[in-house]
């Protein structure tokens, strides 16, 4: 799943980053407001994790922007205003969710994962599709009871196919979703992490479940 | 204790009311009894005249005159006399009656009765205790018993020779009560209207006091309308009568005050929640995210590092903002003194003198030797401190900051200005405000807190100066600082 993060303070920007890559996100982020809104714009971002005191243009006018051009991506705010008026303003302004700084960053995690079972219409934290187990929440992989360690990318890969099970997923929907600016931008990568992902689930001596859509994409699941 | 104003201007009018009122009865009724008696002194002298005028005195050597009315008969030492009435005394029915109320009796120089009206018999009117031949009058009880009111004077009796002892004394009394009668009624009369009229008066006043405080209640519903939580009504509107205005003034007055007190508490508020909510965010989520797995020792030592800088950055935070308010809020004293202009921005530049060699800014202090300001020192240093600090923050690399000053009558005004200006036009009225930031990087540990310049207006606002921005042409950007002379 991809975020972007818009936040001028450098140590809080630099953390969330840090914390949400390790978390299995990719991130993109800016400090600044004119660029995150170029960002949110160019891009389809699972969540935008949005500041509103920033410089160039201040959050609250990218929220209004975003949603006068139909942007419907999920926002979250991170201020530092804490009053009733504030919190009002920003969620009548088209955001989802507030979140008043300082804050644990548990709670933004767990935000952002609500968020995103929200966008594909997700209403628990695990997932099952065919003998396939997928724990949102611990980010863990079982098939037929049996758990399968993935890396990061390979998790991140999976989990947005899974949330998109049945669905063709074409090679540009896993780039913007799973991949951040700072990806090698290579355009086998995708076809190189499904490679991973397939031989992983092959150990197990079981069909890879992951089926390649000629011309298309891919598909998890059961082949219609 | 409170009282009530309206109680006590009503209690006032009735009072003021009443007391006038029984002044003007007290007069009325002195003046009506005053004509009354008048009247009837008038009476009572005309006919002690007309009994007067209708006797006569003559001789008894000449009584060949014939006789028309009565006579009595009196010898005064060796003097015959005889008292003689022109008209029959008896036509004047009033005198007629025994004890009827109205009696006369005449006497002669030794105070012997000569004649009595035949009304008293056998009785004396002994009112006045001297008689002159100025009328006189006293009021007196009548031998019936009743209050009266009696004449009496010495007169020469018609055909009597002016001699000693020809002059005989008339007493003339009559019974008053038909002006007490009169005056009974009088006084019943102004009791009653005098009643009514307080009663009026009374309904009156309460009318009036009403109408008169009804802009006091109102001024006392606005005021209590007032929101002492928030303070968004400050102002008391102006329709009040004149003896109003200046509560109205004063009030408005203190509103104004405690508003901007509460304003400056709150922006204080404010600025706390901004400028210290951000760095602990960045604290708690520096530390939270490193603690989230196992990490290798330098990990560990980057996430403190950058805890201890954001830490040491909230507390030059606090020490701005707690100095700030206390600057504002009067609890600090202040040094007034004349300032070397040159100088001190001379010593102040010192601090920056590094930063600028390292950035290859050149710097020009192109103020007169002459010039000064009248100011307090530690607060002008703080300005300018803050100034230099913003100009150098934003200069372009190798570029310049100047300093001039220019002196009118009253103000000194110190430019200073820095090359390298990315701010736009629209953004200036922005740049005083506490949260605003016209460079896009902040600093990694924001060591420029950003309200640098919103200090500076807030310092300047106390020292009783102010502070403007302007770009000029070709990224120049100019603070103007204007300070008080003396």
């Amino acid at each position: 799943m991809r975020l972007l993060i818009v936040e001028d303070y450098k140590p809080l920007q630099k953390s969330l980053v840090k914390g949400l890559r390790e978390a299995g996100f990719a991130v993109d982020f800016s400090g600044d407001g004119q660029e995150g809104l170029w960002y949110a714009k160019s891009n389809e971002y699972d969540v935008i994790i949005l500041d509103i005191m920033l410089p160039g243009l201040d959050g609250l006018n990218i929220l209004k922007q975003l949603r006068s051009v139909g942007n419907k991506t999920h926002i979250i705010i991170l201020t530092a205003k804490d009053t009733l008026e504030d919190k009002i303003k920003g969620l009548d302004f088209g955001a989802d969710d507030y979140l008043i700084k300082p804050f644990a960053f548990e709670e933004l995690l767990a935000r952002v994962r609500a968020l995103i079972r929200r966008n594909y219409q997700q209403k628990c934290n695990r997932l099952t599709i065919e003998d396939l187990d997928i724990d949102l929440n611990k980010q863990q992989v079982y098939r037929n009871n049996q758990p399968i360690s993935l890396t990061p990318r390979e998790y991140a890969l999976l989990e947005y196919l899974a949330v998109r099970a049945g669905q063709i997923v074409t090679r540009t929907d896993i780039w913007e979703h799973v991949y951040d600016f700072n990806s090698s931008a290579s355009s086998n990568v995708v076809d190189v992490y499904i490679g991973y992902l397939r031989k992983k689930f092959e150990k197990q001596g079981k069909a890879s479940l992951i089926h390649t859509i000629r011309g298309r994409g891919y598909m998890l699941g059961v082949q219609l | 204790m409170t009282y009530s104003l309206r109680s006590r201007l009503l209690a006032g009018v009735v009072a003021g009311i009443t007391f006038v009122l029984c002044v003007f009865c007290l007069v009325i009724y002195t003046a009506t009894r005053q004509t009354l008696i008048y009247q009837f002194d008038k009476s009572l002298l005309s006919t002690a005249k007309m009994l007067s005028a209708v006797i006569e005195n003559e001789n008894y050597d000449n009584d060949d005159n014939e006789q028309q009315g009565p006579q009595d008969e009196i010898v005064i030492g060796s003097l015959h006399r005889k008292i003689d009435f022109q008209f029959d005394v008896r036509a004047i029915p009033e005198f007629n009656n025994l004890y009827g109320g109205a009696y006369y009796q005449f006497r002669d120089a030794n105070g012997i009765t000569i004649i009595r009206s035949p009304s008293l018999p056998n009785t004396d009117l002994n009112i006045f205790k001297a008689i002159s031949d100025i009328p006189q009058y006293t009021e007196c009880i009548l031998p019936d018993g009743s209050a009266g009111r009696a004449i009496g004077f010495q007169f020469i009796p018609e055909g009597g020779k002016k001699i000693a002892g020809s002059t005989l004394s008339i007493i003339v009394a009559k019974d008053i009560s038909s002006i007490s009668g009169h005056l009974h009624f009088l006084v019943w009369l102004l009791l009653i209207s005098s009643a009514v009229m307080i009663l009026l008066s009374i309904i009156v006043a309460l009318l009036v006091t009403r109408a008169g405080l009804r802009p006091i209640h109102t001024l006392a519903d606005e005021i209590s309308a007032i929101d002492t939580e928030n303070f968004q009504k400050t102002h008391i509107s102006e329709k009040y009568p004149r003896e109003l205005l200046p509560v109205n003034r004063c009030l408005n007055n203190l509103l104004q005050r405690i508003k901007s007190s509460f304003d400056r508490e709150r922006r204080f508020n404010s600025d706390i929640a901004h400028e210290l909510r951000t760095p602990l965010a960045g604290i708690q989520s520096t530390i939270e995210v490193c603690l989230s797995r196992t990490r290798q020792a330098e990990d560990y030592q980057a996430a403190l590092r950058t805890s201890l800088q954001i830490t040491k950055s909230m507390h030059r935070m606090i020490d701005t903002l707690l100095s700030l308010a206390k600057l504002e809020s009067n609890q600090i004293t202040l040094n007034y003194e004349h300032i070397s202009l040159k100088n001190t921005v001379a010593d102040c530049w010192q601090s920056f003198a590094n930063r600028a060699y390292e950035r290859k800014i050149t710097f020009e202090n192109r103020i007169a030797g002459d010039a000064v300001c009248f100011s307090d020192r530690d607060q002008f240093s703080i300005i300018l401190f803050n100034i230099l600090d913003n100009a150098i923050e934003h200069s372009n690399q190798a570029g310049r900051i100047w300093v001039k000053a220019e002196k009118s009558t009253d103000f000194v005004t110190l430019s200073i200005s820095n090359t390298g200006c990315k701010i736009k036009q629209e953004e200036i009225p922005n740049i005083f405000d506490s949260f605003w930031r016209g460079d896009k990087s902040r600093k990694d540990t924001d060591k420029h807190c950003g309200i640098g310049l919103a200090v500076v207006q807030r310092v300047t606002r106390v020292l009783g100066g102010t502070v403007t921005a302007e770009i000029k042409p070709q990224e120049i950007f100019t603070i103007h600082l204007s300070l008080p002379v003396s």
